[in-house]
């Protein structure tokens, strides 16, 4: 039997954490993606409200 | 080839980490990797280096060897032109770093951000230098990676990518750390705010390197430094709880969870680290220094280079597991930070180099079988990956470096004047490197940096270190003359503040308030360090009823300082005024509770009122803090032996014996235990022919010039209960030369073995013309007693009745010289003697502190109340 504490999946969001940077080189990287994602969606969402105007 | 333990070594570098933090975070559960870490391994504490600066103490921890030998002797170091200063470099580094050795044994190492780990040089692995983290430009600019930061160059941009910036750290990140942070505005502008950031964004960078290598690269031995939790600590531990008056509570509300995140963040990195290795790889996590936590904070931090680190101590935490190491959370003890990397070459099987200072940890060992020794490392040819000493770092990232030092307080802003500052760092770095020698044992050439570079500038903290040096050497004089020299220089310095306090107001008021908080009392005349430096000389001296007064003054003024109360318990202690000892003792331990000598004084305290559970307990504190002195061992198995618990005595008198071989007492102990109490006699004859053969024994010698009154301390000592051979006021002979009687006595030492067997463990007065026919066979203790000379002289009936008073005969004066000389001579050229210097003219006037330091010297548990009346008037 493993005396590791059971492993837990989580969401990686643009607000980050420090358990994403915990994570070191793979948190990071996620964290970023996440961050880039995050602008994207929001560039878009005011190029759709200009859009709209 | 010795024993190889293991393949593959990781060690974790935590600055500042200290047990008195980690220990309440763990019982809350809040540490749960480094308790797993621990529990299927070893820890204890590390002792770290005096001083205590993390690069010089992190290239100790690499190499095995201290600053004046490996050469990182500061923070910074002149520019190799002379036109300037840079953070110190590696190719400052005069000797091997273990990854060197690795690399000539073909073993591939990985290296991150140790501290100076630049310029990287070209190793078989990756090394990422400790400039790799720092930002040199604002955020929406681009941060690029300077020459020299990434060994090999073309691994650059891959590890580019891992670098964070501080403005990149969250809201959701900060609060963690600062949580009124999600409702105060103003306080994100906070400097406090933004050093915590930094901090955070360097260790993600440190963690994000080095999880990307363990994960993409092959390697033998991978070594990962995290400066953060020193920086979390300088930032914010004054705000740590338990909260302090002094600190304002709004401040103690925003910041006061700053450490303990810090702490939380290693363990989490920690967690996903372990992840990453797998179960042949040995994991040493460890830190440099301890951080003070608890009342020991200092209240201000002293304006001076390295002022900073008056919050570090002394100890420091060291974890070990895996392959080699023993199972089970085992604690360990006597463990120092130069221990580091002869415990790495142990682990690979390698030979451990002769020249290090450092010592094997074969307590934290499954197997302790011992370590080959090879003559050197440093002799042995091949690539070990060091650098050109021409290698040159990159300016620009050298300055942002040198920005962060100033900033934390390291070093002092630069000023205009270059050369100016070049020659105050270069003496600096002299006075490091004089500490770090006297810390480790090698006073004489430390001294001689001391006496230049304060001769030099007059800085007070120079001489005060040389007082110490001067007072370890027994130098006595110089000693006096340098404190008498400091009053001055402080007098003069408290004028100038207080000339300028009058002038000044607000806020530069404040400043200079910091630079010596004494100086706000405007009726202190200078500061206290001076008595207690007097104190100590006077203690030394073997004049406790000088010293006493002094160290109580300054107790009452100043009861931070832990020294002060266990030297007053120690003089208590000597006068068997244990009660009162006992009370000072516990004074000391109240500021500093991991004092060894404060817990061996003050278990004496309770063994010499036979409270024999309470001295149990504290005998063993002791030998648990420091196990390798001889003393501790020996007072516990007296303790056990008065408890009945013989086994254990013994095992006690067992290791007093190891550290110190010629332990007779000890030997003695064993003898009798081992014959009648545990029936061992195959043991306890052992210890008998060890005795006969090895140690011939030990007298107690009292001597001086004729009518120095020897006679009547030998008189004193059979007051006490010690046995006397020769000597006593009846068989003084009142003669300037001569003494048939004494030298048949001695006679008889060198040719009568029965007569010295028999003269064993006793006291003699011996004539100082005849001490050196003294058999060489023999230990001796030698008190000798000191009259001046014109005393002695007209203290000498015959004389008296045929000089005028203040007329000396000069040929007897010479030959009384002359005598003396030779009692000098004779010292110097016998390893086996050890001298007590008292004066008359004390003996008289305080006759109870001199028996008092004459049964300290001896040993021996005399009854010093009955010695006093020798010398009643």
């Amino acid at each position: 039997m493993s005396n590791q504490p059971e492993k837990r999946e989580f969401k990686v969001t643009h607000e980050g954490s420090l358990g994403v940077l915990a994570l070191g080189a793979v948190g990071l990287k996620l964290w970023r993606q996440a961050v880039e994602e995050n602008k994207k969606a929001k560039k878009s969402k005011a190029d759709n409200g200009k859009g709209k105007k | 080839m010795g024993k190889e333990r293991s393949k593959k070594v990781l060690v974790i570098g935590w600055d500042a980490a200290d047990w008195k933090v980690i220990e309440p975070l763990m019982q809350e559960g809040k540490m749960p990797a480094l308790k797993r870490l621990m529990e299927s391994g070893v820890y204890g504490r590390i002792q770290t280096l005096d001083p205590p600066l993390s690069p010089m103490l992190w290239t100790s921890i690499a190499t095995g060897f201290r600053a004046d030998i490996h050469g990182i002797d500061g923070f910074v170091e002149p520019l190799p032109d002379g036109t300037g200063l840079r953070p110190v470099t590696t190719t400052s580094r005069k000797v091997k770093a273990i990854w060197n050795i690795l690399n000539q044994e073909g073993k591939k190492s990985n290296v991150v951000a140790w501290w100076p780990s630049n310029p990287v040089e070209p190793i078989n692995g990756v090394m990422v230098s400790n400039l790799y983290q720092v930002p040199t430009k604002p955020i929406d600019e681009e941060w690029p990676m300077m020459d020299g930061t990434i060994h090999p160059k073309e691994m650059e941009e891959e590890l580019k990518q891992f670098r964070v910036h501080p403005l990149e750290i969250t809201l959701k990140m900060a609060v963690q750390f600062i949580p009124n942070l999600a409702t105060n505005k103003e306080l994100r502008k906070e400097k406090l705010t933004f050093g915590m950031m930094k901090v955070l964004a360097n260790a993600a960078s440190v963690h994000a390197a080095s999880t990307h290598l363990m994960e993409n690269t092959e390697w033998d031995f991978m070594a990962v430094y995290h400066d953060a939790i020193d920086h979390f600590c300088h930032l914010a531990m004054k705000y740590h709880p338990p909260y302090r008056p002094e600190i304002p509570q709004e401040d103690y509300e925003n910041y006061k969870e700053v450490v303990e995140s810090g702490y939380r963040f290693h363990d989490m990195m920690l967690d996903r680290t372990l992840d990453l290795i797998d179960e042949n790889t040995t994991v040493i996590l460890l830190s440099d220094h301890g951080f003070h936590s608890d009342h020991q904070r200092p209240l201000y931090i002293p304006k001076e280079p390295s002022g900073p680190a008056f919050e570090h101590s002394p100890y420091g935490i060291v974890v070990m597991s895996g392959p080699g190491i023993k199972k089970g959370g085992v604690e360990i003890s006597g463990s120092s930070v130069i221990d580091i990397t002869p415990t790495l070459l142990a682990l690979y099987g390698l030979p451990v180099g002769k020249d290090m200072e450092g010592k094997v940890l074969y307590q934290a060992f499954e197997d302790t079988t011992a370590v080959d020794y090879i003559e050197s490392w440093e002799k042995v040819e091949g690539d070990s990956g060091m650098h050109d000493k021409n290698v040159q770092e990159d300016p620009w990232a050298a300055q942002e470096a040198l920005k962060q030092l100033v900033e934390l307080g390291y070093i002092d802003p630069m000023d205009d004047d270059i050369a100016e500052q070049v020659v105050k760092a270069r003496r600096e770095s002299d006075y490091y490197v004089a500490r770090n020698m006297i810390d480790g044992g090698r006073v004489k050439p430390a001294l001689e940096i001391l006496e230049r570079i304060f001769e030099e500038s007059k800085i007070s903290r120079y001489g005060q270190r040389l007082v110490y040096a001067y007072l370890s050497q027994g130098q006595y004089q110089q000693c006096q003359n340098l404190i008498e020299e400091l009053r001055t220089i402080e007098k003069q310095e408290l004028k100038r503040i207080k000339e300028e306090k009058r002038k000044a107001k607000d806020d530069q008021d404040k400043d200079l308030g910091e630079l010596h908080p004494v100086l706000w009392d405007e009726n202190v005349e200078e500061p206290m360090y001076l008595d207690y430096l007097q104190g100590l000389l006077y203690l030394a001296m073997n004049k406790p009823w000088l010293a006493l007064p002094l160290l109580e003054k300054v107790q009452k003024k100043n009861n931070t300082n832990a020294d002060v109360p266990f030297n007053i318990g120690k003089i208590l202690n000597q006068r068997k005024k244990y009660q009162m000892a006992e009370k000072y003792f516990i004074k000391s331990l109240a500021i500093d509770d991991r004092n060894a000598r404060t817990h061996y004084g003050l278990g004496l305290s309770y063994l010499r009122r036979n409270k024999l559970e309470l001295a149990l307990d504290e005998l063993l504190i002791s030998v648990n803090l420091n196990f390798y002195v001889p003393g501790f061992h020996y007072h516990l198995g007296e303790t056990l032996v008065r408890l009945g618990d013989f086994e254990n005595a013994a095992q006690a008198f067992e290791v007093a014996i190891r550290f110190m071989p010629g332990m007779t007492k000890a030997h003695q102990w064993l003898h009798d235990i081992y014959k009648n109490k545990l029936h061992l006699p195959k043991k306890a004859e052992e210890h008998d022919l060890f005795i006969q053969n090895n140690i011939r024994g030990e007298m107690v010698i009292v001597t001086g010039l004729p009518k120095s009154g020897a006679a009547k301390v030998i008189n004193m000592l059979e007051m006490g209960g010690q046995e006397v051979l020769f000597g006593k006021l009846d068989q003084e002979e009142d003669v300037l030369i001569g003494g048939e009687e004494n030298l048949d006595m001695i006679r008889r030492l060198s040719t009568d073995e029965q007569f010295r067997m028999d003269s064993r463990d006793k006291a003699a007065k011996v004539f100082i013309q005849h001490l050196s026919n003294l058999p060489a066979i023999l230990n001796y203790k030698v008190i000798r007693v000191n009259r001046p000379v014109d005393d002695i002289i007209f203290d000498q009936k015959k004389v008296i009745k045929k000089l005028k008073k203040h007329e000396l005969p000069m040929d007897i004066v010479s030959k009384l010289e002359a005598r003396l000389n030779l009692f000098n001579e004779w010292t110097r050229s016998r390893p086996n003697i050890w001298v007590l210097d008292l004066e008359y003219n004390d003996l008289v006037e305080h006759p109870l502190d001199c028996a008092g330091v004459i049964s300290t010297f001896l040993g021996k548990d005399l009854d010093v109340k009955e010695m006093e009346k020798a010398f009643e008037k």
